[in-house]
């Protein structure tokens, strides 16, 4: 266990159960640092990491920010933020990063029922899984972009500029949609942008909402 | 003639006394007013400041082949690589493949083993951690593998998904940043591999390379399977042009993988994974001939298919030059024999 100011080393660590450690036969040590490791007990054998690749290489993911502030809303004044997605997959086959949101933006005050629908971007046609152009600053809603920064990692469905979908949401039962994906390789980066634009008739208050990204190695 | 008289000093420092009071009492108010407004906001709001969240895990993927009964620990170390300390919620969610390249989907429904799997931080059963900036820790993962266990593959990830309840106080998204590590659980005696392959393909005609191989293998068995495989790619005189090596990829029960070759990572076939020969110059009948043992014991599929390379456009450029050579030689000739005749 470490940190800045501390390392902590174990003596010796038994990487099995006190159960298993008795039947426990051998441990063999890689032999070069590519994957897999293995280890084998008595009735179970254990393969950590992917063949061929760095086992000492962790699957990692970043975000910029945990908060997406959009200040103050006026109405048909569309609003954009940013926040950057970074990942460094070289000791997998591939990945993909998964969003969804609790539920969509929603009034902080006691009347939780009032909330910024959903964008379905100008024609009415983009979703959780597919994206339309949403540039009408009569269009209103809650959506999400993805912009590649560093290599190709966006959905292809980010293509097209200003082609927005909107996020996931759990409590409608929405299934989490992956936002980038891509095979073993380090440093990728996106901007994911989002847009909230609100009408004349939205109520006046305070909205929020979570959203959540799951980094996901591939099997 | 009134002359007026002048204010005594008396009176100016009255005078000034009580405006100064009345300015000190405004103040007084005034600062009383920022003080309560500062206080208020103090307490009201949470202090929110923007924060960057970076996480690492390692292994990525864990395979574990068990018969029961017994018990199986590994190793998850989990990193808070950002500069604040973050709290993160464990989860374990069953999954499936989706697609042919790898990727996964998690179903709705409840992973049938979860009550035989414990994640422990110092033999402690933990659901949730807190990690300081920087600091790495090494969790154990504890499966008990019971008798009662059903012979079956259990598929599932192990998440950590960071907690934030921060309330900024204004419209705002709160983000969370959560990363998964995967294991792929076979329980019960190691069956003989059954599997379909579904597609051994490329196309018919090429001008040039890189040529692309299409493996779809579907995994018809009860336990996941990793083949290994290479396709050997001959010219029309029998002579080895290339060896790609097939990547081991695992394949999920009741699944089908598109498997690409070793060293294929080409962002462009991440959703088609193909195996590619690189070989630029091609002309003539190639044959390609795929071996692929579903494991040490076999079974073995062997298929061999035929593509057809003629480099039209280097030919094409290649007759035109021919072409002006000749014209020019003949020019050149004519030349030649014009002066003859004129001597």
């Amino acid at each position: 266990m470490s940190n800045q100011n501390y390392i902590i080393r174990a003596g010796s660590v038994n990487p099995v159960s006190e159960t298993a450690a008795k039947q426990y036969s051998e441990i063999k040590p890689p032999v070069s640092d590519l994957g897999p490791i293995t280890s084998e007990g008595v009735n179970f054998k254990i393969r950590t990491g992917f063949n061929n690749l760095k086992t000492d290489l962790p699957f990692s993911v970043s975000l910029s920010s945990n908060i997406v502030d959009f200040g103050v809303l006026s109405p048909t004044n569309p609003i954009v933020r940013t926040v950057d997605l970074s990942t460094n997959a070289l000791g997998v086959y591939g990945y993909s990063i998964i969003v969804f949101e609790d539920k969509p933006l929603t009034a902080t005050t006691s009347n939780s029922k009032i909330f910024i629908p959903d964008t379905t971007c100008d024609k009415g046609i983009c979703g959780v899984e597919s994206s339309a152009e949403w540039i009408n600053t009569l269009t209103y809603g809650f959506g999400y972009r993805c912009d590649d920064m560093i290599g190709i990692s966006c959905d292809d469905s980010f293509a097209r500029p200003n082609y927005y979908k909107h996020f996931p949401n759990l409590a409608s039962n929405d299934d989490p949609q992956p936002v980038v994906s891509g095979v073993n390789s380090s440093d990728k980066a996106a901007r994911i942008s989002y847009k909230v634009n609100i009408s004349g008739d939205q109520a006046q208050g305070n909205y929020e909402n979570t959203v959540t990204y799951i980094g996901i190695p591939n099997f | 003639m009134k002359i007026p008289l002048p204010i005594s000093v008396y009176q100016t420092f009255s005078l000034m006394h009580k405006v100064l009071s009345i300015k000190y009492l405004q103040n007084i108010k005034l600062l009383s007013f920022f003080i309560l407004t500062a206080l208020y906001l103090l307490l009201n709001t949470a202090q929110v400041h923007a924060q960057e969240l970076s996480l690492s895990v390692n292994p990525p993927i864990t395979v574990i082949n068990a018969i029961s009964p017994t018990n199986t620990t590994s190793i998850i170390s989990i990193k808070n690589n950002s500069d604040t300390q973050v709290a993160l919620q464990i989860q374990i969610k069953p999954f499936k493949a989706k697609g042919e390249n790898g990727e996964l989907e998690y179903p709705n429904e409840a992973l049938p083993i979860l009550k035989n799997i414990q994640i422990t931080d110092d033999n402690t059963p933990v659901e949730s951690i807190t990690l300081g900036p920087k600091q790495e820790k090494n969790l154990s993962l504890n499966i008990d593998i019971s008798q009662d266990l059903t012979t079956s593959d259990y598929y599932f990830s192990v998440m950590f998904v960071s907690t934030n309840h921060a309330s900024v106080g204004s419209n705002s998204s709160i983000n969370q940043l959560g990363i998964a590590t995967n294991v792929l659980l076979s329980v019960g005696q190691k069956e003989i591999p059954k599997a379909i392959l579904q597609e051994f393909s490329t196309g018919i005609f090429f001008e040039a390379g890189p040529v692309p191989f299409t493996v779809r293998l579907k995994n018809t068995g009860d336990h996941i399977i990793e083949p290994t495989g290479e396709i050997i790619v001959k010219n029309m005189f029998g002579q080895s042009i290339g060896k790609l090596n097939l990547k081991e990829v695992n394949i999920l029960t009741d699944s089908t993988r598109a498997i690409p070759s070793e060293l294929e990572d080409n962002p462009s076939s991440f959703k088609q994974p193909v195996a590619l020969l690189k070989e630029g110059f091609l002309l003539g009948l190639y044959s390609a001939t795929l071996n692929l043992s579903l494991s040490d014991e076999g079974p073995i599929f062997v298929r061999t298919i035929y593509f057809f390379a003629f480099p039209f456009q280097s030919i094409i450029i290649i007759v035109i030059i021919a072409i002006i050579i000749i014209m020019v030689k003949n020019k050149i000739k004519q030349y030649a024999n014009k002066d003859r005749i004129s001597v």
